[in-house]
């Protein structure tokens, strides 16, 4: 199980479900000032990235994922924007060559002789931070479902699709169990859709990470997301043993009280069959 | 005795030939002759773009005489140069122009051969995880010893991520590691260069107790499409990882 090689003709799905409520406008502990919904936008937009850049080749962008941003709020539906308004999934070429804008940063780096040049970078951008309204978990899981339903249809033998639900609070449109359950239990044959959460806070407290049970977990709110939460598969365990993080084979998918350094290790554990060897990719 | 060079290659399953991204020298099979003959394969890694291009650079620079790791990293600029000006491209999109700034990477594995018979020296030059195994034998007996597997030894050691060779010009990367091995051969030795998936089947074969070598030379007659059924069996089976595969013969004609 979770060992489908990840090819043009096996593709992957990634589903991120982002939390824009009004209470994402707090800082994001850790995050030199951005707001929560501003640290997840930045990153989301930097993993979207290095993902257009992993699939590119001189002919073009390998469509070796699709990838969705469904945003909870004011409403829920796609994130992106422009030429991929509306799109709930998308291949990863389309991401690629339809970002929202492209900017330019000025990075200053080594020049290998003791001195700093000013190198020009492009940041594309897909997801603006938005924060307004309240927190339609359950129906963004619903929304997961109804996307991803017809996907494992078709990808029958693929690695089973990843959702990653990034938010700072608890549902305000009921009790999201029945709604995350409906959607693990789409599989495909290599496995069970694996579904990730993670709680982003602006307090110092540290972030609970990847626990085994609910035992120490603060109160009913983060119960509820460690309860729908997916066991981590093994080859994700290794990558959160790279990153010095301790799991057993019970630890889920889940973070607490999440600051900005958590936030950026989450997406690249939970996001890592984005670096497994894909059947015709692999390293050389 | 003349050397004869024959070199066998495909592309991962279901990918077409353009998409192929080994590279070797000499381009076409033949007879190997004069003071230095020199043979080489590349790899050119599939995350990045136009490494086949950087691929043929490199074993054309090794053929030309770039055989030691100064006249190697002596060439390197220019080859960068070269691949550079070839890719870069003002009118590119975001992602392209960013994996042309990248670079493009590969493994080289590169022999040099000179004297005759009796006398025939070997030098070779690595990077990264590209392989070269030197089968012995006696005529009559049935055992083939592998009298040298270089610069990797095991299978299992295989997937290390190795160093590559870069065809960005960055200040900041450190020089690439090149290896450099010495030989004496036998009249009746037999060269095995080989691009790392195959490099990887064949040294486990040999650590099971099998003959990868005489498999080989057993495919070899069939042709291009002899090797490639071959290797589209193995890969199928899961005997060899999924991934391009070259492998090039010198053997005593």
């Amino acid at each position: 199980m979770y060992e489908a090689m990840i090819s043009r003709g096996n593709p992957a799905a990634l589903v991120f479900l982002v939390d824009q409520s009004g209470s994402m406008s707090e800082p994001l502990a850790g995050a030199s000032g951005k707001t929560k919904a501003e640290g997840v936008a930045t990153n989301l937009n930097r993993l979207l990235q290095n993902l257009v850049l992993r699939c590119a080749k001189e002919e073009g962008i390998r469509d070796y994922y699709s990838v969705g941003v469904i945003g909870y709020g004011a409403t829920v539906g796609s994130a992106l924007g422009d030429a991929l308004a509306g799109q709930d999934l998308v291949p990863i070429s389309q991401i690629g060559i339809s970002p929202l804008r492209v900017e330019e940063r000025t990075k200053k780096v080594d020049d290998g002789a003791g001195g700093i040049l000013e190198q020009q970078v492009k940041l594309p951008i897909w997801v603006d931070p938005v924060a307004e309204n309240t927190t339609p978990m359950t129906g963004a899981l619903q929304r997961a479902r109804t996307i991803l339903e017809p996907w494992v249809a078709q990808h029958a033998t693929s690695f089973p699709p990843i959702v990653i639900n990034i938010s700072d609070g608890a549902p305000t449109d009921g009790d999201p169990t029945a709604a995350a359950q409906a959607l693990t239990q789409l599989a495909t044959s290599d496995g069970a859709l694996l579904l990730f959460n993670i709680n982003v806070s602006a307090g110092d407290g540290s972030p609970i990470e990847y626990p085994s049970t609910d035992e120490l977990l603060p109160d009913d709110r983060a119960r509820l997301l460690f309860s729908i939460s997916s066991v981590l598969p093994p080859f994700m365990r290794n990558a959160a043993a790279q990153e010095q993080l301790h799991t057993t084979a019970d630890s889920r998918g889940f973070v607490f009280q999440a600051g900005a350094v958590a936030l950026i290790q989450f997406l690249d554990i939970g996001t890592r069959p984005s670096n497994m060897a894909v059947a015709d990719a692999p390293a050389t | 005795m003349p050397e004869r060079f024959r070199v066998f290659w495909d592309a991962k399953l279901g990918s077409p030939a353009k998409e192929f991204e080994d590279a070797f020298w000499p381009g076409t099979p033949g007879t190997g002759s004069g003071v230095e003959r020199r043979y080489a394969v590349a790899d050119g890694a599939t995350e990045s773009s136009y490494s086949r291009h950087w691929a043929e650079l490199l074993v054309e620079a090794y053929g030309g005489g770039a055989v030691s790791p100064g006249a190697l990293i002596r060439a390197l600029p220019d080859l960068q140069e070269t691949w550079r000006s070839s890719h870069e491209n003002t009118a590119l999109p975001w992602f392209a122009a960013e994996k042309v700034a990248m670079g493009a990477f590969a493994a080289l594995l590169g022999v040099s051969i000179t004297g005759e018979g009796t006398d025939r020296k070997l030098s070779a030059l690595a990077v990264g995880d590209s392989c070269l195994v030197v089968v012995g034998t006696d005529e009559g007996r049935s055992r083939w010893p592998m009298k040298s597997r270089w610069p990797i030894k095991r299978s299992g050691d295989f997937g290390l991520n190795p160093a590559l060779l870069s065809s960005a010009a960055d200040p900041d990367s450190q020089r690439p590691l090149i290896r450099r091995r010495h030989v004496e051969l036998a009249p009746r030795d037999t060269l095995f260069l080989m691009t790392d998936a195959i490099a990887a089947w064949f040294l486990r074969e040999a650590e099971e107790g099998g003959r990868p070598w005489s498999t080989l030379l057993d495919v070899a007659p069939g042709g291009d499409d002899g090797f490639r059924e071959w290797a589209r069996d193995l890969r199928t089976t899961g005997a060899m990882r999924d991934d391009d595969v070259t492998v090039a013969i010198v053997d005593p004609e």
